[in-house]
C-alpha cells in the first residue's frame, strides 16, 4: 500500500502483480486484499534472491507488451519469526536427501548444508587464487554497516562495527565470520512499475529503468545451488555474462555508474560481484573494498542503505527501494548527483541487474 | 587421522539420474556419467548430453583419487548430528576433474588447493556405502 500511495495512485488501478517464487503471499490473495479491479497479468521469478532484478524485468516485459499497464512488484517473508533460511533438514523430517533433480545427495550427505557453507568454499577458493584477507572480507562488512549507522530503517542502525569487532567475531565456517553474513528479517518491500507516459502523471518524479536484464552463462547447473561447485570457476558468478548483456542494453559501462546496491547474502557474494561488474579486475575486490572504495566519497558507495548485512534481508528487494532512493536523492547516504544507480540480484543460479536513471 | 564416520544424512541413491553414481558406490566403484558418442564428462549427472545432446550415456569408473579445489572449517553448528568443527572439502577427481565431489573430514584444517585425496570409503548403519575423502 506504502508504494501504491506512493505512486499517487487508487489500489484498483493495479492490473498487475509480480511476486517472488519463495513468497507465501499468492497474487490472487494480494489482489483481493488491495481492492485490485482486474488483474490482467501475474507472474513470479526466482529462485529466491535471484528475483528482484528480474521481477521488475518481468513487470518491464508485460507492460511493454500490453499485457498490463501498473504492475506492483513486492517481495514480503517473515526471515526472523516464520521459515528461517539455512536451516538444515533434521532425519525426523527428511530421512534421505537429494533426488529428483536436486542433487542435494552429492552435497548434503557430507555435512554441506547452507547456502553460508557454499558461500564460505567460494571464499576460501578466492583465497586460493588471489590471497583475499580477513581485513579485506572485513572492509565489506564495514563499509555497509556504515551506511546502516546513518539509516534509521536498519536492523544495524545503532549499532556500529570496529575492524578489531570484526576480527574478534566467532568464525562461522571459514574463512567468513558472523559479520560476514546477512541478517534475518521480518519485512516487505515493494515498487510499482508503469510505462513512461503514466508515470509522468502520478505523484513523484518517475525514475526509468534503462536496462534490465537476467543471465544464466553457459554451464549454468541444475539443482538449487550446490551444483555452482561444479562449474569451471567458482569465483565468478554469472554475473559476468549478467554485467554484459545489461551495460550492451543500456549503452554504458562500469565507469558511469555512481552508485549500485549489490546483492550481498554474505560480503564474499558482493566481492565477486565488483570484479564481475567490472570495478575492479579479477582478483582485486578486496584491495578494492580494503581502499574504502565503497564508502561515501569512494569510486563506488554500495549498498547505501546497509543492504542485508546492516539493514535487513529482504531478499534483494530492499536494494531495488534503495537504487530508486538514491536517484530520487532521499537516501540517508545519498550520493551527490547520483544520476546512475546499478541494483543486483545475484546467488548462485543465474542472478539479474538493473540500471536506474532519472527520467528524461 | 580419525575413522570415524561423517556422513549421517543418507544419500537418495535410487534416483532416475543420479542412480548409476551409487549402485556404482554399493561395490566401492568410483564413478562418473559420461557420453558414449562424444566422450565427455557429465556431473551433476543429467538425462543427455549438454555438448553433443546424445541419449547414450555410461557411468565411467575413474581413479579414487583427487586434488583439494577448495574447503571450509564448520564451526557453526545448523544439524544435531553434524557436530562441529568439521571440514568439508570439494574434491576434483584425477581422471575427470570437471567432476567436483565433495567430502568432509572432522576437525579443522585448511588444505592448500591441489593438495591430494584419496575416497575413503564410509557405511552408514543401514548399510549404505558412501564415497567419502581423506588427504592423502
Ligand atoms: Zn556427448
Amino acid at each position: 500500500m506504502a508504494a501504491i500511495e506512493d505512486a499517487g495512485l487508487d489500489p484498483a488501478e493495479i492490473d498487475g502483480i509480480v511476486r517472488c517464487d519463495h513468497d507465501l503471499v499468492q497474487h490472487n490473495a494480494l489482489a483481493e486484499t488491495l481492492g485490485v479491479r482486474n488483474l490482467t497479468y501475474w507472474g513470479s521469478t526466482g529462485p529466491g534472491g535471484v528475483a528482484p532484478c528480474a521481477m521488475v524485468g518481468q513487470a518491464v516485459a508485460a507492460i511493454l507488451s500490453g499485457l498490463a499497464t501498473t504492475v506492483l512488484v513486492f517481495r514480503s517473508l517473515n526471515g526472523r519469526s516464520g521459515r528461517r533460511f539455512g536451516l538444515a533438514p533434521t532425519a525426523a523430517s527428511q530421512p534421505s536427501v537429494g533426488g529428483g533433480m536436486t542433487y542435494d545427495e552429492f552435497f548434503m550427505p557430507y555435512g554441506l548444508l547452507t547456502a553460508g557453507q557454499m558461500f564460505s568454499l567460494i571464499a576460501q577458493r578466492h583465497v586460493h587464487e588471489y590471497g583475499t584477507t580477513p581485513e579485506q572480507f572485513g572492509s565489506i562488512a564495514l563499509a555497509f554497516r556504515e551506511m546502516a549507522n546513518r539509516n534509521p530503517r536498519a536492523q544495524m542502525y545503532d549499532r556500529t562495527l570496529t575492524m578489531e569487532q570484526y576480527l574478534e567475531s566467532r568464525m562461522i565456517a571459514s574463512p567468513l565470520r558472523l559479520y560476514d553474513f546477512c541478517l534475518e528479517t521480518d519485512g516487505a518491500a515493494a515498487l510499482v512499475v508503469t510505462s513512461s507516459d503514466r508515470a509522468k502523471d502520478l505523484r513523484q518524479a518517475p525514475v526509468s529503468i534503462r536496462a534490465v536484464c537476467q543471465s544464466s552463462g553457459p554451464n549454468v547447473q541444475p539443482g538449487m545451488q550446490f551444483g555452482v561447485m561444479t562449474r569451471p570457476s567458482i569465483t565468478h558468478l554469472p554475473s559476468n555474462e549478467c554485467a554484459e548483456v545489461l551495460y550492451r542494453t543500456a549503452g554504458m559501462g562500469p565507469a558511469d555508474i555512481d552508485v549500485a546496491q549489490l546483492y550481498d547474502c554474505f560480503s564474499i557474494t558482493a566481492l565477486l560481484q565488483l570484479e564481475d561488474y567490472g570495478f575492479c579486475k579479477p582478483g582485486e575486490g578486496g584491495p578494492f573494498a580494503e581502499a574504502g572504495e565503497l564508502a561515501l566519497g569512494g569510486a563506488l558507495p554500495s549498498n547505501t542503505s546497509g543492504g542485508h548485512m546492516s539493514e535487513g534481508y529482504i531478499h534483494g528487494m530492499n536494494h531495488v527501494l534503495e537504487g530508486v532512493r538514491q536517484i530520487r536523492g532521499t537516501s540517508t547516504s545519498q550520493v551527490d548527483d547520483a544520476e546512475v544507480s546499478l541494483v543486483t540480484s545475484a546467488p548462485p543460479p543465474g542472478p539479474s541487474a538493473l540500471i536506474l536513471t532519472k527520467a528524461v | 587421522m580419525t575413522e570415524s564416520n561423517l556422513v549421517y544424512l543418507r544419500p537418495v541413491t535410487d534416483d532416475v539420474d543420479t542412480g548409476g553414481f551409487w549402485a556404482a558406490a554399493q561395490q566401492r566403484r568410483l564413478v562418473v556419467q559420461a557420453c558414449t558418442n562424444c566422450g565427455a564428462v557429465l556431473h551433476l549427472p543429467r538425462p543427455m548430453c549438454r555438448v553433443c545432446h546424445s541419449f547414450d550415456l555410461e557411468w565411467r569408473e575413474v581413479a579414487q583419487h583427487g586434488t583439494v579445489y577448495t574447503s571450509t572449517i564448520v564451526e557453526h553448528q545448523v544439524h544435531p548430528n553434524y557436530p562441529v568443527p568439521y571440514t568439508v572439502l570439494v574434491i576434483e577427481l584425477d581422471d575427470a576433474p570437471q567432476a567436483r565431489l565433495i567430502g568432509s573430514i572432522p576437525g579443522r584444517m585448511t588444505p592448500d588447493a591441489g593438495t591430494p585425496a584419496h575416497v575413503r570409503w564410509e557405511t552408514m548403519p543401514d548399510g549404505t556405502i558412501v564415497p567419502n575423502w581423506a588427504l592423502d
